[in-house]
């Protein structure tokens, strides 16, 4: 266990947030048992203090799972100067492999941490709205599916602080890095493989996969706006699984870019791929990642909010609702390619 | 139509706060000093090999996994590598040194264990005393 600032300060936000989930899953539990029992389902005066005790706690969690993860990434580089040959997360991200004691779990731990943490921060805001819409009606139709997405929150939360606890509780210090850090795993092309298959990383689609990005965002950004016009003159019929699948297309094209052209050049290494190290070396262009992902979760947001938030009750401004969601996506979106092409026209 | 327009106010300010971010962040790093051209690492002068390739440009390398994984990604083969002999610090011709693989790692980071060496009794002192080898010639990086 390597206690620091970032460590003690992320050990206590996982234990609060441990406490916080259980509480939400236990009374989201009792909640959804009850409407099932008719006696009990008219809504008392108690009933409505539990919501919004519920709704506070739930913004809690929200709250805390948003910093949880910036703080997770600051504490694994926190961890760097540990080790000797660590040069970014990356190496954090590698110690323990190929270890026979308990420490052998780091990486997986890590990988499922990377995994959960953007997970919970899209559960939660989709929590949050449907609960926005949710508020503004008069019967709360939505209560029993917020519920069940509560359910899950509360689940996921417990996974992750359980697989941050044990991240945190197992020992690290007598571990070295077997795997070799980012340069063998991101340059060598020998290793590289599991990041991106080898035919994307070839020189001669290089201009393919800059020509995939800046189109696929494009017209994404696009598509939103006709979108957020469709929406708010409800002039054409809403198209949201393609936009989400659009949205889904252009990730895997949008980390290929990151690995293959954006770092690379951003730290002014043509020949190294990591992504990992624009954090402490360029950590202004973190925010272009994080501007693409809020784009990303935006749209996500928006198309589960006009399928699980549609009742006859929120129709009337659910549209409104989901274009004011579609335009966060969109400024998130074009703030990020902005951010992006700045970066790698000043670069 | 006003939350509209102040939605876009709020969008172009904020566009204009990521422009002078980026600007700011990139002139930052303008003036910092290059490491290893492979990955930016700090070069220990008596690990220190250089390429020079067919255009006559030199790229330096903190070791040489880091070289070789560089020489893997070139189309061209280089005309010429140098790699520091690890006793005298000098410069010297890659096809004319002594490389030892042994248990003392240049670079963990790399991992890379391979050492040069320009005479051959110290190539053996190292190999001998680092329970290392010398390498043939068929298995030189270079």
């Amino acid at each position: 266990m390597i206690l620091n600032a970032y460590a003690v300060l992320d050990g206590f936000t996982t234990f609060l947030r441990l406490v916080v989930a259980l509480f939400i899953i236990g009374a989201a539990l009792c909640a959804l048992m009850r409407r099932n029992i008719p006696d009990v389902a008219i809504e008392t005066e108690h009933s409505g203090e539990r919501y919004y005790l519920l709704a506070l706690l739930s913004c809690v969690l929200m709250l805390l799972n948003v910093a949880a993860w910036p703080l997770f990434y600051l504490m694994l580089e926190s961890y760097i100067p540990q080790w000797p040959g660590v040069m970014c997360i990356y190496g954090v991200t590698q110690i323990g492999a190929h270890s026979e004691g308990v420490s052998r779990y780091l990486p997986t731990l890590v990988r499922t941490l990377e995994t959960t943490k953007p997970l919970l921060v899209f559960v939660s805001g989709l929590w949050f709205v449907l609960h926005l819409a949710n508020r503004r009606t008069a019967t709360a139709p939505l209560n029993h599916r917020i519920f069940m997405v509560l359910l899950v929150l509360g689940s996921i939360a417990c996974v992750d602080c359980a697989v941050e606890i044990g991240y945190l509780a197992i020992p690290k210090t007598e571990e070295t890095l077997e795997s070799g850090c980012c340069t063998v795993r991101f340059d060598d092309s020998a290793q590289a493989e599991e990041f991106l298959p080898q035919a994307w990383r070839a020189e001669e689609n290089r201009t393919r996969i800059v020509g995939s990005y800046w189109g696929l965002n494009g017209f994404l950004l696009v598509a939103l706006l006709v979108s957020i016009r469709a929406c708010r003159w409800q002039l054409i019929r809403l198209d949201l699984a393609s936009l989400l699948v659009l949205a889904l297309l252009s990730l895997p094209v949008s980390l290929a870019f990151l690995i293959e052209v954006a770092a690379p050049t951003i730290l002014h290494l043509p020949y190294h791929h990591c992504p990992y190290d624009l954090l402490p070396k360029a950590p202004e262009s973190v925010l272009a990642i994080v501007l693409y992902l809020l784009g990303m979760f935006a749209v996500g947001w928006a198309c589960l909010a006009w399928w699980v938030g549609n009742s006859a009750e929120t129709r009337p401004f659910l549209k409104k609702q989901v274009a004011k969601l579609l335009l966060l996506g969109f400024f998130g979106y074009l703030g990020s390619l902005v951010m992006m092409y700045l970066e790698l026209a000043l670069a | 139509m006003r939350a509209s327009a102040s939605n876009w106010k709020i969008a172009l300010i904020g566009l204009l706060a990521i422009s002078g971010l980026a600007i700011v962040g990139v002139s930052l790093r303008r003036g910092a000093s290059r490491g290893c051209a492979l990955d930016g690492a700090p070069i220990n002068p008596l690990l220190r090999v250089r390429a020079v390739d067919r255009v006559g440009q030199s790229f330096e390398f903190c070791c040489i996994r880091c070289a070789e994984i560089w020489l893997r990604s070139q189309h061209e083969a280089p005309r010429q590598v140098f790699v520091t002999d690890e006793v005298s610090g000098l410069e010297i011709d890659a096809g004319k040194a002594y490389f030892v693989r042994s248990q003392v790692a240049t670079n963990a980071a790399t991992g890379n264990r391979v050492h040069t060496f320009e005479r051959e009794e110290d190539a053996e002192r190292h190999a001998n005393a680092y329970g290392g080898s010398i390498l043939p010639m068929a298995e030189h990086p270079f």
